[in-house]
């Protein structure tokens, strides 16, 4: 299933060095951090940062970078994207969408094409068909997302891998309208 | 089946010089690259569009000339930032690893106390300490007199990652070292298309790496191009034969990829995420269809107005008719590709960008 949370799962999980994620606002960002640091694989390190230069020093932890220049942070990525081949774990490239980093990659072919496929945008996945979303995970479960994450936050669902993808999903579909 | 992990495509690591995952292409471009070279029919610019494999080429002609010359592949983009490049800090490269050539060779190169130091570890240099153009030149002979090749290649890699007059400016330089060394140069496509690229293109010769064929609508060897890709994801993959099962995903990947190597690996790399989240083995339709729609995506975020009509209208065309700035955009990001057609050159727009759920294979 193409939704955020699984798009989301496999890019972090996919051995890229870079990845991008489109945010809508400033403050929904926090939440995107939030819930994809619940998806990183167990005792894996995380740091937030706004310094581009922290791509090439801090190669061990999932680096969530906020740039902010965007564009400027894109050309310097661009400009050193094979020394991005050292990272042990992603950096994931924060970006606003539609905003000036996404209208850039177009002045960054080879970066743009790293890219290609690893950008998420959980904002237009979660508006693919949020009804279709809430049913198919009522069909998967056989309990409502709010039914099933109260299960689960009490700990009567087991802490799997799976749950976990699961908790996510059913976060997103928590706080649709 | 053994644990299926997809990491191991690993769409963005790029090849050494006699890699043993390096498959032939169908035109076997790394061969022809080298036979230009023997034949002394250089400077040569690689060009294509990106993912398209010019540096796993470069790599492999790189090898394919070690017996006739001293050979130094420079990946220049792992070396150095290329939006900053110094034209001091790229002779140091050039030279540093044509030394370490040179030493696999077994040379007695005189190491005089007035020449500059090549063999010693760029890293260990002071960070303000460059190499001239004298340097290097004197360099590059002295080895060349010393082999018992009496020959140099320089193959450097990664100058189409500068901006074009940065890039413009360093191949300059280094064309002027062409009496010391073959050159090969991968190559900034703006600087060997339209009227700008006529100055350059009176010194260089212009190499294409296009993407292989795939399409079982043109009159092309498309199952050689399938089988190539195919034969990729098998080595990198470590498999010692491609099971049945694989055969559906593989197909439908090849024809998404338009023939790119990179976006193959990369829709299969995802597809295989998609099928793990799914508790699956090897991907579905669904997996690789959903991996195909992230590539779709990317590739709309860097469309421009008027893009898709001009894109939909020279469909099959040369392209020449195209404003030159916007074909240079379009090939560069691979947007549009060309292909060989029956001996012609022919434009092809990118077919992810017309990707409606699912593909005939």
């Amino acid at each position: 299933m193409r939704d955020a949370s699984s798009a989301l799962w496999q890019a972090l999980q996919s051995g890229n060095p870079i990845i991008v994620v489109l945010y809508e606002d400033a403050d929904l960002r926090e939440d995107l951090v939030s819930e994809m640091e619940a998806l990183l694989p167990l005792g894996r390190k995380a740091q937030r940062s706004s310094d581009v230069t922290d791509v090439f020093t801090t190669l061990d932890v999932f680096l969530f970078l906020t740039p902010v220049d965007e564009r400027q942070s894109l050309l310097v990525l661009d400009g050193r994207r094979e020394a991005l081949l050292d990272r042990r774990a992603p950096v994931i490239l924060l970006l606003l969408r539609d905003g000036e980093g996404v209208r850039s990659l177009s002045e960054v072919p080879g970066l743009a094409s790293w890219l290609q496929g690893n950008e998420i945008d959980p904002y237009s996945l979660q508006q693919i068909d949020w009804k279709q979303e809430r049913a198919t995970f009522e069909r998967q479960t056989g309990m409502s997302p709010e039914g099933w994450l109260e299960a689960y936050r009490a700990g009567r669902i087991p802490d799997t891998l799976e749950n976990g993808l699961l908790a996510t999903q059913a976060g997103l579909l928590e706080n649709l309208p | 089946m053994s644990h299926m992990n997809w990491n191991r495509l690993a769409p963005h690591r790029p090849l050494e010089a006699g890699d043993a995952l390096r498959v032939e292409r169908p035109s076997n471009n790394a061969e022809r690259l080298a036979s230009l070279i023997k034949a002394g029919m250089g400077p040569i610019a690689v060009v294509g569009p990106v993912g398209s494999g010019k540096s796993t080429e470069l790599a492999a002609a790189s090898k394919a000339l070690e017996a006739s010359f001293v050979t130094a592949l420079v990946p220049l983009d792992r070396l150095m930032d290329m939006r900053q490049l110094d034209e001091g800090l790229m002779f140091i490269h050039a030279g540093h690893q044509l030394a370490q050539s040179a030493g696999s060779f077994r040379l007695s190169l005189s190491r005089s106390s007035g020449a500059f130091d090549f063999y010693r570890a760029p890293e260990d240099l002071h960070s303000q300490t460059r190499a001239s153009r004298n340097d290097l030149l004197s360099f590059l002979r002295e080895v060349r007199r010393s082999s018992p090749q009496r020959a140099v290649a320089l193959l450097l890699d990664g100058l189409e990652k500068c901006p074009g007059d940065i890039a413009r400016q360093a191949i300059r330089s280094l064309l002027t070292l062409r009496e010391a060394a073959e050159l090969v140069v991968v190559t900034p496509l703006d600087l060997v298309t339209g009227p700008e690229g006529y100055e350059l293109l009176t010194e260089l010769r212009a190499f294409p790496v296009r993407p292989v064929p795939v399409f079982r609508d043109t009159e092309t060897d498309w199952q050689a191009g399938r089988a190539f890709l195919k034969e990729v994801f098998r080595r990198r993959m470590g498999l010692s034969v491609l099971d049945a099962d694989l055969e559906r995903p593989l197909t439908l990947a090849a024809v998404a990829s338009n023939g790119l190597p990179r976006t193959f690996l990369q829709i299969l790399r995802s597809a295989g995420g998609y099928a793990a989240i799914a508790n699956r083995e090897l991907p579905s339709d669904e997996d690789v269809y959903a991996a195909i729609q992230d590539q779709k995506e990317s590739l709309q975020r860097i469309l421009r107005d008027g893009d898709l009509a001009i894109l939909a209208r020279e469909n099959g065309s040369d392209g020449l008719e195209i404003p030159i700035d916007r074909r240079i955009r379009l090939l560069a990001h691979g947007l549009l590709l060309e292909y060989e057609e029956r001996g012609k050159i022919v434009v092809r727009m990118n077919r992810l960008l017309q990707f409606s759920g699912h593909l005939v294979p």
